[in-house]
């Protein structure tokens, strides 16, 4: 493995310890920290990132550049829209994202460049938009809005590097379709208890 | 050789990171351990999920791969149902049955056409997931509840491919056989009540 693959994978490493339950994010973290956890402690968003991941590193990342460049400008939009948010529930937007995704991962189609683009456009601005930091001061605010947005990024390099380093071999690329088939089965359950809970 | 040692670590750091056992299961947390301990605590789950691996071993590929992906699909359309309070006639009946049936395909050394096998498998899929769904609404944090269950079941697949890995030897091949027929026992055993 090159060095630059064992970078990525021991920087996902390093970002995991982070994940203290004891203590909420209000109290005795700091505002960057705070919102470069929240995509990790949102399961919705967590699984939405690991899939887009899975998908652009199963896909090959040198395939899809254009993706690569595109994630983090809407990512930055979506940030900045969360200044003028009008409440809209995404959660099921993302649940659907990550459940097709899911899908793709597990049926691993050769999928046009241009769709992964428009996978990682819609999964970045989605997440990005459905994670409004609430704080007192406008430094405070912008603090975690870089948060988030660096734990945007991170969450699904690991993942897509994860992915592109485990394709070598073919039980790897087993294990990466079954990872996509239980996002999907996970995220589709939900959205029929979201659906159940809808029904009047 | 290397691979092996990267994907060690990385398991390693992510079993390390993630066990603060000092506290109560609520939210998150609590979701997750009340879905992956759903299957593990049924063992009419475990033994049909274990027969599952161990027949898709013996069929080889493609159906040692076809089935661990396909699975968790189906069982989430029986999750759904499960969800939405759709009724599914004789649940517990239904997934005693899929051990009885697993267990037996497994004891024959069945290799019928990967997809009969995949009806078979879904088929009692649906069952498994309406048994896990019906709990969902309950559940601390619902997708983590989900992913708990749906990577316990994946995990007993491949337990049972592991297992169904011996069929490499001729002695293998007769203990895997002599566990689907154990396994196909405890199911009637599971059907009839005496378990």
């Amino acid at each position: 493995m090159n060095l630059y693959r064992r970078v990525m994978l021991c920087t996902g490493l390093l970002a995991l310890p982070g994940i203290v339950f004891a203590h909420s994010l209000e109290n005795g973290m700091n505002p960057f920290m705070s919102g470069f956890l929240h995509p990790i402690l949102v399961p919705a968003h967590l699984i939405c990132l690991i899939a887009i991941g899975l998908l652009l590193g199963q896909q090959q990342p040198n395939r899809n550049l254009l993706a690569l460049k595109v994630y983090p400008i809407v990512i930055l939009i979506g940030l900045i829209a969360t200044k003028f948010a009008v409440t809209v529930k995404l959660e099921i937007a993302i649940l659907t994202a990550a459940m097709s995704i899911g899908l793709l991962i597990a049926v691993s189609p050769r999928l046009p460049v241009v769709w992964c683009a428009i996978a990682a456009a819609f999964t970045g601005l989605a997440v990005s938009y459905d994670s409004a930091q609430q704080a007192q001061t406008v430094i405070t605010k912008i603090s975690a809005l870089l948060g988030v947005g660096v734990g945007l990024v991170v969450v699904p390099l690991v993942a897509m590097e994860f992915a592109d380093v485990f394709r070598t071999k073919t039980w790897q690329r087993i294990s990466i379709r079954i990872l996509g088939s239980w996002i999907a089965a996970s995220a589709f359950l939900v959205l029929a208890l979201l659906f159940r809970s809808a029904k009047p | 050789m290397r691979y092996a040692k990267t994907f060690l670590l990385t398991v390693f750091g992510l079993l390390y990171t993630g066990m603060v056992q000092a506290h109560m299961g609520n939210g998150i947390a609590g979701g997750f351990g009340s879905g992956f301990l759903h299957p593990i605590f049924g063992w009419d789950h475990v033994i049909a999920m274990v027969a599952v691996g161990m027949w898709g071993a013996f069929l080889g590929a493609p159906a040692i791969w076809v089935l661990p992906v396909v699975f968790p699909l189906v069982m989430a359309i029986g999750g759904a149902l499960g969800v939405l309070g759709v009724p599914l006639p004789a649940v517990e009946p239904g997934i005693a049955l899929s051990a009885i049936v697993l267990g037996g395909m497994v004891a024959m050394a069945a290799r019928p056409p990967i997809w009969f096998a995949a009806c078979v498998v879904g088929v009692f899929a649906i069952f498994h997931g309406h048994a896990h769904g019906t709990e969902l609404p309950t559940a601390a944090n619902p997708l983590a509840y989900s992913l708990g269950f749906v990577i316990a079941t994946g995990l007993l697949h491949v337990c049972g491919i592991g297992i169904g890995m011996l069929v490499r030897w001729p002695a293998g091949t007769i203990v895997i056989r002599l566990g689907g027929g154990a396994i196909a026992l405890a199911g009637l055993g599971f059907l009839t009540g005496v378990v």
